[in-house]
């Protein structure tokens, strides 16, 4: 933990106790939408599917490096992760991403990711309100996920011809364009 | 219990949100729907009914049909300026 790490955020007058529950389960549910977008990316076949492929790859890999961003800060904070995975998965802040019941049902498919973006959206803009103006760097990381998980919903919300997303493709599968820098790990993408 | 306002109306629904009876202090409303704010379940605030993730869990999956029960809800009455509800049901 660091000391005045959390401190200094305690001083601008948040709760910290609550921001700590709120990253662990933003970090759950990353941890889980992971799982099940494998899941669903190896089920995206056929005409339809393997278009949807690229995006699925890209949602996947950045919401691990969602989780991974998210970890350091938490422990910063004095907080950590549940020592039980069914545990930390029942807290996750979205629910399940499950396979649809015909998983080639390319538009189902899609109602999944987009739902599970749109959640993921609810969560974060949360926590930068909490923090805005006193927890600069929970609040960064935050709005850096945040720019991803937005955009991971209009490339969803654009198979489903709800409107144009305005996508650039990403230079290399899951790139994390904003989250990267978040990345203390090695990070070749 | 949580008492709404949207579009003019007050609406009365149970305070513990039927996915994992969490508290809903703090919910947020928005075009007709509250959302849970412990794991992001939205309900109708009419009818209670789920709204998501029901919409995206497979269809016939009969294990996860609890965790989208809907929210209770309560007959409402303004009397007096005064907002009654009808716990009776």
């Amino acid at each position: 933990m660091g000391k005045v790490a959390r401190q200094v955020v305690e001083q601008a007058g948040v709760d910290v106790n609550a921001l700590v529950d709120k990253l662990v389960r933003a970090a759950a549910a990353e941890f889980t939408t992971f799982y099940y977008y494998t899941i669903l990316r190896v089920n995206a076949i056929g005409f339809e599917g393997e278009g949807l492929k690229e995006i699925i790859e890209d949602a996947r890999i950045e919401d691990r490096n969602h989780f991974e961003a998210l970890t350091p800060r938490i422990y910063e904070l004095g907080g950590e992760l549940p020592r039980d995975i069914r545990q930390f998965a029942d807290v996750a802040g979205c629910p399940d991403a499950y396979l649809p019941a015909n998983p080639h049902d390319a538009k189902s498919l899609l109602n999944v990711l987009v739902e599970a973006e749109r959640c993921a959206i609810r969560i974060y803009t949360d926590i930068c309100a909490f923090t805005a103006g006193k927890d600069p760097r929970t609040y960064e990381l935050s709005a850096a996920i945040l720019h991803e998980e937005v955009e991971h919903e209009a490339w969803f919300s654009e198979y489903l011809g709800e409107g144009p997303s305005g996508h650039f493709r990403r230079g290399a599968p899951g790139a994390s364009p904003y989250v990267r820098r978040f990345m203390t790990a090695e990070f070749d993408a | 219990m949580v008492l709404a306002r949207w579009e003019g109306r007050i609406y009365a629904l149970s305070g513990l949100c039927p996915h994992q009876w969490k508290p809903l202090a703090g919910a947020t409303i928005w075009d007709g729907l509250l959302t849970c704010p412990w794991h992001n379940f939205q309900y109708d605030l009419r009818t209670g009914e789920n709204r998501y993730p029901s919409n995206v869990y497979p269809a016939g999956a009969e294990y996860l049909r609890e965790q989208v029960a809907p929210l209770k809800t309560y007959p409402v009455e303004i009397r007096g300026g005064a907002v009654w509800v009808d716990l009776s049901g």
